[in-house]
């Protein structure tokens, strides 16, 4: 049976949200993400804050309690909230940040959605570390990865971004709610041993992470610290004492509990579009269109932007000639991380083509003609970027 | 007879050293408070949190649940804390110095205005320590440090008298009086809610050594005193609630819309209705894509309006398909519905992509209120259509052929030769209600298209529960 309903992708996301056992949500409200600030309050476990510094702080703090915590912003409170996330990530406290993007720099065009902050989301903490960015690429993702964000946050202890864009989240649209696929919620992994062997930082499970226990537990003490620190959660220099303990928090052995890339395959298909978030859109419909067409055409949508399926997305890179990868940002950021990561090293790719738009959305027929190989048209006005 | 063992009997002492310069002021602050708290409290009970900074060290020295957090934020995340603790009767203790109180100045009142249950202790000892001994916001004024070689100019900040409009606890006491020290931590302890406790400590090897005449630990008092600042004891006002955040999720289901009616839509059809703010727009479009969904319809909905709501243009962009909804955003749109000037301004922008515009009759040259709107029929539709644009901006393998308007073709949406037809027209939506006017052009371009039937969407605003709303919304639709 259909459930249908006439829905915004804020509700969406604050849904697959408390789906997974959100239960405090510290609010700034800032555009385009008050929406799930307002839905959080009207769920009832929204708390509103003076500023995004404070709601970061107050995250962490409900974290190591046990709570299940969230916020959303965008690009400017994100960057208030910064210093608190990677203090989250040192910590290892667990909680979610949705970042829904709008044009920037800095203030920028609050109401004007965009794909521009995909480099900064995956170098905001200082020392090179990194959490995971999960992208939802359609109004279901939205609820499906909110709920799997939080689900991730709590087996590796991180914080995690839920990247998406103001197209997303504001705005009504038909969904069928009966086809939603909410993961089952997870709850952190509690040490459970004799509490003489509980160390805070220590016992690491198989993705590496220590085993949790709630401050105020009354069988153990916790130490837990933003500086660098020994299992015992000791603040201590740089030493070899410590090195292990600071290099579990780089997060790119732990795929396995990450969104996979989806693949529409098409066999023989010589051109792959790569797209992620509110651009998959466009480029489902494009490769539709080019189907239809008798043209041969993959589609890769990419779900999880940090850390990267790098197996996989080699895979489906496989026997492809031409890449294009539509962004709606000017100097295609997320094609950067790609090549960054050596996702196609050594792959008889010849053609990488970056499709950049900022400041409005990516047309399918912008798509469809890069795929073909022909010269945009009308009102393309976006730089094409050829990549040789 | 041999010198006993040196043994700590108090159960907050972790054993640890303490890291301090000889002769720190903090050292006395420290072994105090893990006295006062082993006097009312279990380890377990207690989480101290830690601010940045020499007296952010202390937390090693605790045997209890410890954090050690960002320069400013310890009372933030205290608060964070003490808000959500998993069970009664413990405590959060927050330690910080004078640099912390200035960064963190903002999160210090926040708790007082809260009412959060946390004891603070700012530990002043008129510098940054850490980082050699520069002035802070609490350096009182003479008082040199690395920074203000000749002695600070500006006032200092005086916390104890900021928090006084909050009604909390306030104490400043010098850490050398152990008994005053002693008193005034076990009665921050008690008290549920939160308190502020200023200590008056000093660093021996930079205020305390620059200012050799002023800044010893048996003059901080009048030190203070004399800069207007001086030690004492202030109790709370009246009790206030204390701030909690249990968090009850109670999901809000989102409202089913079964199809109950059939439609007669065969592709995708991108409208506009655009009007005035405050005169039910967005109202308008949600009843009207709620009756689409129930005919069976996929419906896009998005609202734009300026950041000041109550003013300016308010506008629905609605995409209606047959089919599952591609990318919702529009940037062409089929037709056009403008109920206002201010619509008029908001649809102008917008007006090269628009196939057909219907502007409503007051939009007339020189009609009242109005003025001229200056419509200007070639604008309208110079930019082809996008969602069929492929057919034909796309090379020839795809399928292109020009239209041939001889054998009575459409010219084909998006073809850069041939630029489709634009037609404005005039139709009367105020009807006298300028509330209804969104509505009724919706209504009107239902009728004329018969996309679903005007019995669904009568049926729609029937449902709708609030009166008034319901009972403009019929009216329009007559």
């Amino acid at each position: 049976m259909p459930d249908l309903a006439l829905v915004e992708g804020s509700w969406l996301v604050a849904h697959g949200a408390l789906h997974a056992g959100v239960d405090y949500f510290v609010g700034y409200p800032i555009t385009p993400a008050s929406g799930i600030f307002t839905e959080m309050v009207r769920a009832g476990v929204g708390l509103p804050t003076t500023d995004e510094i404070t709601a970061l702080q107050y995250l962490i703090g409900a974290s190591l309690n046990g709570r299940k915590a969230m916020t959303a912003t965008s690009g400017p409170g994100f960057l208030l909230m910064a210093e608190g996330i990677g203090a989250a990530l040192a910590m290892e406290a667990p909680l979610v940040v949705v970042l829904v993007q709008r044009l920037g720099p800095a203030t920028g065009s609050a109401t004007v959605s965009a794909q521009g902050d995909v480099g900064m989301v995956g170098n905001i903490v200082s020392g090179g570390f990194r959490c995971p960015v999960l992208c939802p690429s359609s109004f279901e993702e939205c609820a499906e990865l909110a709920a799997h964000a939080v689900n991730v946050a709590e087996t590796l202890r991180v914080p995690v971004i839920l990247l998406t864009e103001k197209d997303m989240v504001v705005g009504k649209r038909t969904v069928d709610l009966s086809t939603l696929r909410l993961p089952a919620p997870v709850s952190r992994h509690r040490w459970e041993g004799p509490p003489e062997g509980f160390r805070t930082y220590d016992n690491w499970d198989e993705y590496d992470v220590p085993p949790f226990r709630a401050l105020g537990d009354r069988e153990v003490q916790l130490r837990l610290t933003a500086s660098t620190h020994d299992a015992l959660g000791n603040i201590s220099t740089y030493s070899e004492r410590v090195r292990a303990s600071a290099e579990r928090l780089f997060i790119t052995r732990r795929l396995d509990v990450l969104p996979l890339p989806v693949l529409d395959a098409d066999p023989g298909a010589e051109v792959l579009v790569i797209s992620y978030g509110f651009t998959a859109y466009a480029a489902r419909e494009a490769v539709q269109e080019l189907r239809a067409r008798g043209q041969r055409v993959s589609h890769l949508v990419v779900r999880t932007l940090y850390p990267l399926h790098v197996p996989e997305i080699r895979a489906a890179c496989q026997g492809v000639r031409r890449i294009v990868i539509p962004e709606e940002n000017a100097t295609g950021q997320f094609r950067t991380v790609l090549l960054g990561e050596g996702v196609l090293r050594n792959l008889p790719v010849e053609r990488l083509v970056s499709l950049n738009v900022m400041g409005r959305p990516i047309t399918p027929d912008e798509i469809a003609l890069a795929v073909l190989d022909a010269p945009q048209g009308g009102q393309a006005d976006g730089p094409q970027q050829v990549v040789p | 007879m041999s010198a006993p063992q040196v043994t700590s009997p108090n159960p907050f002492d972790s054993g640890a050293r303490d890291p301090w310069c000889p002769g720190c002021g903090h050292t006395l602050l420290i072994r105090a408070l893990q006295k006062a708290l082993a006097a009312g409290f279990d380890p377990h009970d207690v989480v101290l949190v830690t601010d940045i900074g020499c007296i952010g060290m202390a937390d090693g020295l605790f045997r209890c649940h410890t954090v050690h957090g960002l320069h400013g934020r310890a009372p933030a995340l205290a608060a964070g804390i003490a808000m959500t603790l998993p069970r009664p009767g413990m405590k959060v203790v927050v330690l910080m110095g004078d640099g912390g109180a200035a960064i963190g100045l903002q999160h210090v009142l926040e708790c007082a205005r809260l009412n959060v249950d946390l004891t603070l202790v700012v530990s002043n000892n008129q510098n940054y320590g850490m980082t050699g001994g520069q002035q802070s916001a609490y350096t009182l004024p003479g008082v040199r440090t690395t920074t203000s070689p000749g002695g600070a100019v500006l006032d200092a900040f005086d916390l104890a008298r900021m928090l006084e409009p909050f009604g909390v606890p306030r104490v400043r006491v010098p850490a050398t009086d152990r008994d005053a020290l002693g008193e005034a931590l076990a009665r921050s302890l008690d008290h549920r809610g939160f308190s502020y406790l200023e200590v008056l400590t000093w660093c021996p090897s930079y205020a305390g050594k620059l200012n050799p005449d002023s800044v010893t630990p048996r003059d901080l008092s009048a030190l203070f005193e004399a800069r207007g600042q001086p030690t004492g004891v202030w109790p709370g006002g009246e009790a206030r609630p204390v701030m909690r955040f249990e968090g009850a999720p109670r999901p809000r289901s989102a409202e089913p819309l079964p199809v109950t009616s059939a439609h007669r839509l065969e592709g995708v059809v991108h409208l506009l209705v655009a009007g005035s703010a405050g005169k039910g727009v967005q109202s308008a479009a949600e009843v009207f894509a709620r009756a689409a969904v129930r005919a069976g319809l996929h419906v896009a909905l998005r609202s734009e309006y300026p950041v000041t709501v109550g003013k300016g243009f308010s506008a629905s962009q609605l995409c209606l398909s047959a089919r599952p909804l591609g990318s919702p955003v529009a940037e062409h749109w089929d037709l056009a519905l403008v109920c206002s000037p201010e619509g008029w301004a908001y649809v102008r922008e917008r007006q090269a992509g628009i196939r057909r515009l219907v502007l409503d009759a007051s939009l007339a040259d020189g009609a009242p209120g109005g003025g001229p709107v200056p419509v200007d029929p070639t604008a309208v539709g110079a930019v082809p259509h996008t969602v069929t644009r492929l057919w034909l901006a796309a090379p020839r393998e795809l399928g292109y052929r020009p239209a041939n308007p001889e054998a009575g073709e459409e010219p084909q949406r998006g073809a850069r030769t041939a630029r489709p037809p634009a037609l404005v027209e005039r139709a009367d939506f105020v009807k006298g209600d300028a509330r209804g006017a969104a509505f009724a052009a919706l209504a009107w371009a239902l009728k004329e298209q018969g996309w679903f039937d005007l019995d669904a969407l009568r049926a729609e605003v029937e449902r709708v529960s609030h009166e008034g709303q319901r009972r403009s919304l019929l009216a329009a639709l007559e």
